[in-house]
């Protein structure tokens, strides 16, 4: 029974920080770039939706969603295509910039402190699966997850935008030179990547109950282990690492000692630590970042 | 034969001396403005000795560190430990051993060490680290920053963990840090004069023809990750003697984007770079600060709010990457002023 | 040193007979990476004072060999030994240390160093004190005539002074074996000359023993006492230059046969008199006919930054026409390919392309969409997808025409390969295949006008021979070509009109037939002028 709680947990949270990873990890892919604010785009969406609290509940998810992807796209065109085909240490440098500017930008208008989340209540309550209690949310964002993976491992494959965003991710020159719009490829990448974000918002201030401007940030980090685990560059190791950090995430809690319990983090780091020097690759193969002489 | 020898670190030495007596002048100017003031020049001093030593690595390297902030956390906790009154520290922090209990040191004498612990840590962090290359070695230095957050946010019998920690003396003034801005700008001319400090130089621009060359290169790094640490930890030691409290989230994602900030704006490949940036950035947060407190301008009233500060350092860090990336500075030193030395023949045009 | 041309055993009898202390020894070296054997078993035996060449087609396992020799490529079996310490599995920088010391063949300057300070540093790293370094330094500049030079930014350095600059840089490391990788890659045939004298200078003075990596037969007959063959892993022959290049199994994987190196198309007589310098020509020059030309160059200027790559350069492409630019590394060739295509911008001067100017608001996808198709140097494919997606993506904006279908089969029927490997993944083609699929993914374009840059760099000349033999077919068909090559010869061959680029400018054009054998060209070209050494210059003059 507590067993199949804790498995149900880490595939909550293993959901949730797959999806973040994928965001993260798409815009990585197209343009070697890390996107921190990215948990930002997190924190927009649900600040978003607690403004329209007023309006109609499709009103809102539409509304919402728009929101963050107009917020994904101006983003992009003001810091980060200016920046285009710079040093990766640069681009991150940028995006941590990005995440720092808005973060303050929210604490600027809607203040430090945390505000209540109270969209779409029935999602809190919980059902009774054979004897386990499952919240409403927990089913819901696995099957988000699941939807969000399989149409973007779907897409990429089969879909013209989707050979062209593979294209583009590995040589742009080359994709240019076959006629490729690149700067449109980009920009569904950038869309692509805030939509998941905005499902990431949607499910994470729900399982908070609250928001604040710098509830983007432990996400982020945790995301940006999930896509070293998996492996910088490749999509399914970013989905992959996900879950297993949401995994980790879980098992250390049950696993550790009380004492050692707090200090989840720094486990979680030194394993992230661990990895780059053992296998920097990621548990996934990719080839994205080999060096040559 | 000795004048020669020394002719590339007194090359080296003249943006320092330059430097310096702006410093000077700074001391002057407000040495006798009201405390506050003051201590806003102090803070703004120790920034510039984390962000030298943080230049030092980074500057030579090439290699973006995230993690020094994490050695300014090292320097600080070893600070306190070291001065807090044996009583005071028996009882908020039971987990310490009891030598370190016993032990209260001068703050004169605290800050070297303190230095030194955090070089130590960078040690044994290091080895590993400077094996990785590129971007994963900076995604590895912002792992040992999060495990160091997370160990100083979360041994509460140690560190007093989420707590602040109180007891430390007022140490630190415009003097003291002045001086050990000096000691660090000095050593940082030196350094990258020396020959480790050019074999380190030249993987940084072609990390393999300097390793065809013969440059060992994480041994170079590993080298100026601990020198580095060392100044950084000072500055840590000398921060938590002027805000007399140390508590450990100071030292995470806000402290680091600060002084990353600094050195970007500045310009990351030269030492004048890291004291152009610490000034700029100083500046704009006063001025920002100021119009956070609300300002008059003749009729019309400005009033700030907070987090005003941070998103005008945040856009004047992206316009310094979109427009300048080198930084203000462009990567250059202060020059000496061009002498005109006759040239020297090559051998072809000396021989008949 | 008369004493190596007589030398004919191989390596590895010395090894088993008496204990060879010294020298660079490569002993049954094997490397691989995922599943692919990139050597096998290779042994090399490199002896001080002595010059030994490595020659073989791209893909052969070269690079690999030398950065096992370097200590940048740890083998998987086999051992390194320099002068009888074994040294197998050490850093790159522990090879520098214990002698070994290389050049690369795009130079790798410290860009913010100067010139002086490049040449400190490998001494600087090898154990001498800071006089010594600069008094070392100073030694190695002069000597290869980088004196003036030795105080101005790396970054600044012409091509060839770069290259000289980084020989120095390995030379103030006092290497007992130096391993130069392609030298003469980019250098006009006058300057590859003078690199062979360098080359036998530096062997006398500093009796190290050097290793020449290179294509370019005619330096490797002149400088090397041996030569030694790296094809698809393994060694196929050590010999003196002379049998190397008679060598039968040499001939089939690598040089090919000298008299297929001509194209079978039927050659345009010489016409009298049509060799002009750009102030000579006018405009029906090239086609003797009125009608506009499919593109028309005029003036084209394109600076990055200070440096002047392309100044004031005309050109013309008459409908159905094939020409080539040709001349060497830096030349500014590629630049134009780029300006054509709309990856640079020009600085000034015009593009026009089939009536219509193409100024700098004219982004690449719609110059593709216009009918330009470039296939960039270095045959770039995208080897994370398959070949079937390579080609999709190639036909990005003629897929939903009616005749795709039709495009698609002709292209296949001219590449077979490709068919063949159709859902197989575009990284595991070999290098010709690889320029086949660049090619036909340009096609797939429907393009009036092909660009090709460089097609035959890097590809051993058998499968040059294939490439031209499809650009003949092409042409025949009625598409218009313009090609950039550091190849003059092949590239001669095979088109009616030709442009000599040097420097940014064009210096001479005309009829291609009549440049191969006016002796102004060749004065310019290949620094000598006798029609009959051209001749055989061009057997084994394949520049990478």
């Amino acid at each position: 029974m507590i067993l199949l709680q804790t498995v149900m947990d880490a595939l909550n949270v293993g959901g949730l920080y797959a999806m973040m990873a994928l965001g993260i990890g798409l815009i990585f892919g197209i343009m070697r770039l890390i996107n921190f604010a990215h948990g930002e785009l997190v924190m927009a969406g649900g600040y978003v939706i607690w403004l329209m609290g007023a309006y109609p509940e499709m009103l809102v998810i539409v509304g919402s969603l728009m929101a963050v992807i107009v917020l994904t796209l101006s983003v992009e065109r003001a810091a980060f295509r200016p920046l285009r085909g710079s040093d990766p240490a640069v681009l991150l440098v940028a995006s941590f910039a990005v995440s720092y500017f808005l973060q303050n930008l929210a604490v600027l208008f809607f203040g430090a402190r945390p505000v209540a989340f109270t969209f779409l209540p029935d999602l809190a309550r919980s059902i009774d699966l054979g004897g386990v209690r499952v919240p409403i949310l927990q089913l819901f964002s696995m099957g988000l997850t699941v939807a969000a993976l399989g149409g973007l491992v779907l897409m990429l494959k089969f879909t013209e935008i989707g050979i062209q965003l593979r294209a583009v991710a590995e040589d742009v020159v080359t994709a240019r030179l076959s006629g490729i719009n690149v700067n449109r490829v980009i920009a569904v990448a950038f869309v692509i990547s805030a939509a998941l974000a905005w499902v990431v918002s949607l499910v994470y201030s729900a399982q908070l109950g609250q928001l604040s401007p710098s509830m983007g940030v432990r996400p982020v980090v945790i995301a940006f282990v999930a896509t070293i685990l998996g492996g910088l560059g490749s999509l399914t190791g970013a989905a992959l690492g996900g879950f297993a950090v949401g995994a980790l995430t879980v098992l250390l809690d049950v696993l550790l000692p009380t004492e050692l319990r707090v200090f989840r983090e720094a486990f979680l780091f030194a394993l992230v630590l661990a990895i780059l020097l053992l296998r920097p690759q990621g548990l996934i193969r990719v080839r994205a970042l080999q060096g040559r002489v | 034969m000795g004048l020669r020898f020394l002719r590339p670190y007194l090359l080296a030495i003249w943006p320092v001396v330059v430097l310096a007596l702006v410093l000077a002048m700074v001391l002057l100017w407000f040495g006798e403005a009201p405390g506050g003031r003051q201590r806003i020049i102090t803070a703004a001093l120790v920034n510039l000795v984390a962000v030298t030593g943080i230049y030092i690595f980074i500057g030579n390297s090439g290699v973006t560190s995230f993690g020094h902030v994490g050695f300014m956390a090292v320097g600080a906790y070893s600070a306190a430990w070291l001065t807090i009154p044996p009583a005071m520290k028996a009882s908020l922090l039971p987990g310490l051993p009891a030598w370190l209990v016993a032990t209260e040191l001068a703050p004169g004498l605290a800050v070297p060490l303190a230095g030194l612990a955090a070089a130590a840590v960078a040690l044994i962090f290091g080895l590993p680290l400077m094996r990785l290359s590129g971007i994963t070695a900076s995604i590895g230095t912002f792992a040992m920053l999060s495990i160091l957050h997370s160990v100083f946010a979360n041994w509460t019998p140690v560190t007093g963990g989420q707590g602040s920690l109180y007891g430390m003396p007022r140490y630190t003034d415009m003097q003291v840090a002045t001086l050990w801005a000096l000691v660090a700008m000095v050593v940082a001319a030196l350094y990258q004069a020396s020959p480790a400090g050019i074999r380190l130089r030249a993987s940084r621009e072609d990390m393999v023809a300097a390793r065809a060359a013969g440059v060992n290169v994480p041994r170079e790094r590993l080298i100026a990750f601990v020198l580095s640490a060392f100044f950084v930890g000072v500055a840590g030691a000398l921060f938590a003697y002027l805000s007399m409290v140390v508590v450990a989230n100071q030292f995470y994602l806000q402290l680091t984007f600060l002084t990353i900030a600094m050195l970007v704006i500045g310009g990351m490949r030269s030492l004048t770079g890291a004291f152009v940036g610490v000034a700029f950035v100083s500046i704009l947060a006063e001025i920002l600060r100021q119009t956070e407190r609300g300002v008059d301008i003749g009729i019309i009233s400005f009033s700030g709010r907070p987090g005003l500060q941070e998103v005008g350092l945040a856009t004047a860090m992206l316009l310094a990457l979109i427009f300048r990336p080198q930084g203000l500075t462009g990567g250059r030193e202060i020059r000496l002023p061009q002498l005109r030395m006759p040239k020297r023949k090559s051998r072809k045009e000396r021989t008949p | 040193m008369a004493l190596f041309r007589h030398v004919t055993v191989i390596a590895h009898q010395d090894m088993n007979g008496m204990a060879e202390t010294a020298g660079l020894l490569a002993r049954g070296v094997g490397v691989h990476f995922e599943g692919l054997v990139a050597l096998d078993g290779v042994d090399l035996h490199l002896a001080r004072g002595e010059i030994l060449g490595l020659i073989g087609p791209n893909g052969a396992g070269k690079t690999t060999l030398v950065n096992v020799l370097t200590g940048f490529q740890q083998p998987d079996k086999g051992a390194v030994l320099v002068d009888g310490k074994d040294c197998t599995g050490l850093p790159a920088h522990s090879f520098a240390r214990t002698g070994v010391l290389r050049t690369f063949q795009a130079a790798r300057l410290f860009p913010d160093f100067t010139v002086r300070e490049n040449v400190e540093l490998a001494a600087l790293t090898t154990g001498q004190t800071r006089s010594q370094a600069s008094a070392l330094a100073e030694e190695q500049l002069d000597l290869l005539g980088l004196g003036a030079r030795a105080d101005v930014r790396a970054a600044t350095l012409s091509y060839g002074e770069a290259r000289l600059a980084g020989i120095a840089r390995a030379l103030a490391g006092r290497p007992r074996y130096l391993l130069l990788d392609e030298p003469a890659a980019g250098l006009s045939p006058r300057e590859a000359t003078d690199l062979v004298h360098s080359i036998s200078a530096i062997r006398d003075r500093a009796g190290c023993g050097i290793l020449v990596i290179e294509h370019n037969m005619k330096l490797i007959m002149d400088v090397c006492d041996r030569v030694t063959v790296l094809a698809r892993g393994l060694i196929i022959a050590t010999d003196t230059p002379q049998q190397v290049q008679k060598d039968e199994q040499v001939r089939l994987s690598y040089l090919g046969e000298p008299d297929t190196s001509r194209s079978g198309r039927v050659r345009r007589p010489a016409q009298a008199g049509s060799v002009k310098k750009p102030s000579e020509v006018d405009m029906t020059s090239q086609t003797g006919s009125d009608t506009a030309p499919l593109l028309k160059i005029d003036d084209l200027s394109v600076r990055y930054g200070q440096v002047r790559a392309l100044e004031k350069a005309s050109l013309s492409v008459p409908a159905g026409g094939f020409v080539s630019v040709i001349g060497p590394n830096g030349a500014g060739k590629s630049t134009l390919m780029a300006a054509i295509a709309g990856l640079v911008a020009a600085a000034s001067g015009t593009i026009v392309f089939d009536g219509r100017r193409l100024d700098t608001g004219v982004p690449v996808e719609r110059r593709v969409a216009e009918g330009i198709a470039l296939v960039p140097e270095g045959r770039r494919i995208l080897s994370n997808l398959t070949v079937e997606e390579n080609l999709r993506v190639g036909a990005t904006l003629k897929r939903h025409t009616p005749q795709h279908a039709e495009r698609l089969e002709s292209v296949l029927a001219r590449f077979p390969i490709l068919r063949e490997r159709f859902r197989g993944y575009a990284g595991k083609l070999s290098g010709g295949e690889q320029q086949q699929l660049a090619i036909a993914r340009a096609l797939l374009a429907a393009p009036r006008l092909i660009l090709l840059d460089e097609p035959s760099l890097g590809l051993a000349p058998l499968m040059i021979d294939a490439v031209y033999q499809t650009l003949d077919a092409l042409h025949a068909d009625g598409l218009s070509i313009l090609l950039v090559e550091q190849n003059a010869s092949r590239a001669l061959a095979a088109s009616d009109y030709a442009y000599v680029i040097r420097n940014g400018s064009v210096e001479l054009e005309g009829n291609a037939a009549n440049l191969a054998s006016d002796p102004a060209f060749e004065r310019a070209y290949f620094g000598f002028s006798s029609h009959r050494q051209a001749a055989a210059a061009s057997v084994g003059a394949v520049a990478p």
